[in-house]
């Protein structure tokens, strides 16, 4: 059993080795290959021509403007990406990932590009005024979230759903199954306010104190790519291109 | 003569499905396919546990209240998939055209649509009707779905059963519907109770797609442990492990209890 | 034909028309049987014997003509053929024994569901027919440890436990091997001894010679010739009758 783990885990290495050979490759055709996926709006959603769009995806692709580098999207779903980055099936993750602690043990992240808070989403006509209130109640969110991980951590005893994609739980709380969702502030604010078939029904109600911030994600160890990323990043915030963007997606 | 067709009947059903591999009953060589996958199953898991507790015990500690509704979606499913597998199985072969087209039609559908569809038909496009909870709609589409298949190994098993028991049984005075009670069902149980072990085990495993539901099963554990550890590969060989050790267990009970449907003509003369 | 005009037939078949299909198995068949009589039904493979006797049970639905058993019209819905076949016992050429059920549940399991029989009746009745057909040691066996014979005399004991007033023997001996069509013979010719009403469809001419009181010859689905067997087997008039028992004996 032992030996044969043993060759497993060479085989593993070899193919990470083979893996990395292509993506150095990648890297001196000054190409990278993004992950996001794309059921966050407003930051990362499909076009009408399902392609990859949304404010992470349009914010990095003027960091790749900006430090001269060029990115091709892809959409992945958010249950498997982190390990696709981890085996190298692209290089960045630009899918609204919040810089945790545990996250940063496996990850490497750029420097925040966007500042949130958590909010819960309500039916019309209800409130809560902290988390406590939802002990007990039925609570919907992306699954392996930070608003799934807020949720637990609160320890409120509430009853947690992880669903494929917050538009399932947001679908799931308008039909009334669940009682509750959590999800990014931004994206929360989208679906109450700018889903036609949700207005009226649902409402943003409580955000939480704690700010959490968004990063790109790469693979451990890859210093040029963090330092370009990090760069691009800077000239994005500083000549004006992030607050159109917020103007663009996050606007009235 | 006889002797051929009563081993044609029992032998007459050939059927592929996505079942475990039920083991021969007659199997009784203590080195086989299943006490070697199993060995190796338990070996490796528990192996893995003893040697690496971190993380491997906190991953397999992480399970139990998912094996739990994994196997509770099962058996409810059972429950509701094989009486309805098996009214299927007499529409099919029903001389009555109408049950007959709503029996082959039912399963025509059925068939026709990915299991995954379904769940998501009956959990998300069906809410606009009516609201049924996670589970609820897993057990219903795991047991409509299956059902249909069931319905198949019902009527291939019901048909293998030579003409002959029928008109025996017929000529003596039964009804049709004792027919089936005294005479097919106890010899068809022998020939459908292996495809249908083999659909309840396959239908164990198709559970772990109820995840996308919000139904906090076996695999939906394995996915938020990955969504906050990130350890892909330790959580995944956990799981294979865990469903492995769980079908071989019981593809052994479905053998046990076939063994025991064959009393009657496993001695020759 | 001529005999026992004036007694109501038990079995009468009148202008019977079977299809398969578009074939016709049966044509314009007229046959009647009085009570007590043993009628013996040859033919070539293919040439209805066997459809015209599973027609009067109503294993084989006909598709034109009628047919009375004990007066009764089997294919009228207002009598109900499960207790028409109470009275015609019948055995198949291939036994047709129920394999999960030991020899003496299978010649339990229909008195006792159908008649309403005691267990213990049933079973002493089940002890007495297996005696007389020579196999009561075998009672608490299943058939598929019986010989090809013994399965069949099981079959003709299980038929007689629902007591019936007539037997129907389609081809009882042709699935056995040679040695064992005997063993079966002697308890059909003591049933026809003890006079019981018997049709049998088969191919052994010596049995159709001592046993029948009339033997039927019929080929393409028509009774072609029927009479007395000395007369029939020794004096045959129809061309295909002489055909066939040149072939056959």
């Amino acid at each position: 059993m032992k030996t044969s783990l043993k060759g497993l885990l060479l085989a593993a290495a070899l193919f990470c080795v083979a893996l990395g050979g292509l993506s150095c490759q990648a890297q001196a055709a000054e190409k990278y290959v993004v992950a996001s996926d794309c059921t966050w709006p407003p930051f990362e959603l499909l076009d009408e021509n399902k392609q990859p769009t949304g404010y992470s995806v349009e914010f990095l692709k003027a960091v790749a403007k900006a430090a001269g580098f060029e990115v091709e999207n892809r959409n992945i779903a958010w249950d498997g990406i982190f390990g696709g980055v981890a085996t190298g099936q692209y290089d960045i993750v630009a899918s609204s990932t919040t810089i945790t602690d545990e996250r940063k043990k496996q990850f490497d992240f750029s420097d925040p590009y966007f500042e949130i808070v958590q909010a819960v989403i309500l039916p019309a006509g209800k409130s809560i005024k902290s988390l406590k209130e939802l002990q007990g109640l039925k609570v919907g969110g992306q699954i392996a979230t930070t608003g799934i991980f807020v949720v637990r951590d609160a320890k409120v005893g509430a009853d947690i759903k992880e669903y494929d994609d917050v538009g399932l739980a947001i679908q799931d709380l308008v039909g009334g199954r669940i009682d509750a969702v959590i999800c990014d502030e931004p994206v929360a604010k989208y679906y109450a306010n700018k889903k036609q078939d949700y207005k009226g029904k649902i409402q943003l109600s409580l955000r939480s104190q704690e700010k959490e911030y968004f990063g790109f994600t790469i693979k451990k160890g890859r210093k040029d790519l963090l330092e370009k990323l990090n760069r691009g990043i800077k000239i994005v915030k500083e000549n004006g291109t992030e607050a159109q963007l917020i103007k663009k997606w996050m606007g009235d | 003569m006889a002797e051929t067709e009563e081993k044609q009947s029992a032998a007459n059903i050939v059927l592929v499905t996505d079942g475990g591999s039920v083991p021969n009953p007659q199997e009784f060589r203590l080195i086989n396919a299943w006490s070697l996958s199993l060995t190796l199953a338990i070996v490796s898991l528990f192996g893995l546990c003893l040697i690496w507790p971190e993380p491997y015990l906190r991953i397999l500690l992480y399970l139990p209240d998912g094996i739990v509704v994994t196997f509770q979606i099962t058996l409810m499913s059972i429950c509701f998939a094989v009486p309805l597998g098996f009214l299927t199985g007499l529409g099919r072969i029903s001389k009555n055209r109408f049950f007959k087209l709503i029996a082959s039609t039912y399963v025509e559908i059925i068939r026709g649509i990915p299991l995954l569809v379904q769940l998501f038909y009956i959990y998300y496009a069906l809410s606009r009707f009516f609201q049924i909870s996670g589970i609820t709609s897993a057990v219903v589409a795991i047991s409509v779905c299956y059902g249909a298949y069931m319905g198949e190994v019902f009527r291939a098993g019901i048909a293998a059963i030579p003409r002959g028991q029928t008109e025996a049984s017929r000529s003596l005075g039964f009804t049709r519907f004792q027919t089936m009670i005294y005479v097919i069902l106890p010899q068809a149980m022998r020939t459908i109770l292996p495809p249908v072990g083999n659909e309840c085990i396959a239908m164990l495993k198709d559970t772990a797609l109820v995840s996308i539901m919000a139904v906090p099963d076996i695999m939906q554990r394995a996915r938020s442990f990955v969504g906050t550890t990130y350890l892909y590969f330790e959580t995944y060989t956990v799981i294979a492990l865990v469903y492995l050790v769980i079908t071989l267990l019981l593809s052994k009970a479905v053998s046990i209890m076939e063994a025991k449907l064959n009393y009657y003509d496993t001695k020759s003369r | 034909m001529t005999q026992n005009l004036d007694k109501t037939p038990v079995i009468s078949m009148q202008g019977v028309w079977k299809y398969f299909d578009s074939l016709p198995a049966l044509q314009d068949v007229n046959l009647e049987v009085q009570a007590k009589e043993r009628v013996v039904i040859i033919g070539p493979s293919g040439s209805g014997k066997s459809t015209a006797l599973r027609s009067i049970n109503r294993l084989e639905e006909i598709d034109r003509g009628k047919i009375y058993v004990n007066g009764l019209d089997i294919m009228d819905k207002a009598n109900d053929i499960n207790l028409i076949r109470h009275k015609l016992g019948m055995v198949f050429q291939q036994f047709n024994l129920f394999p999960h059920k030991t020899v003496l549940q299978n010649l339990t399991l229909a008195p006792i569901k159908l008649l309403g029989l005691e267990r213990g009746e049933a079973e002493d009745r089940a002890f007495a027919l297996l005696k007389k057909v020579g196999i009561s040691e075998k009672a608490n066996v299943y058939p598929s440890m019986l010989s090809g014979g013994q399965q069949q005399r099981v079959a003709i004991a299980r038929a007689l436990a629902m007591q019936p007033e007539i037997m129907l023997f389609d081809e009882p001996t042709s699935a056995l091997d040679p040695e064992m069509v005997g063993e079966v013979l002697n308890v059909m010719v003591t049933l026809a001894e003890e006079g019981m009403t018997m049709i049998c469809v088969t191919h052994e001419m010596g049995f159709a010679r001592t046993v029948a009181d009339r033997v039927i010859f019929m080929d393409q689905g028509q009774i072609v010739e029927q009479g007395d067997p000395e007369v029939l087997f020794d004096n045959p008039r129809h061309p295909r009758l002489k055909f066939f028992l040149n072939h056959v004996l």
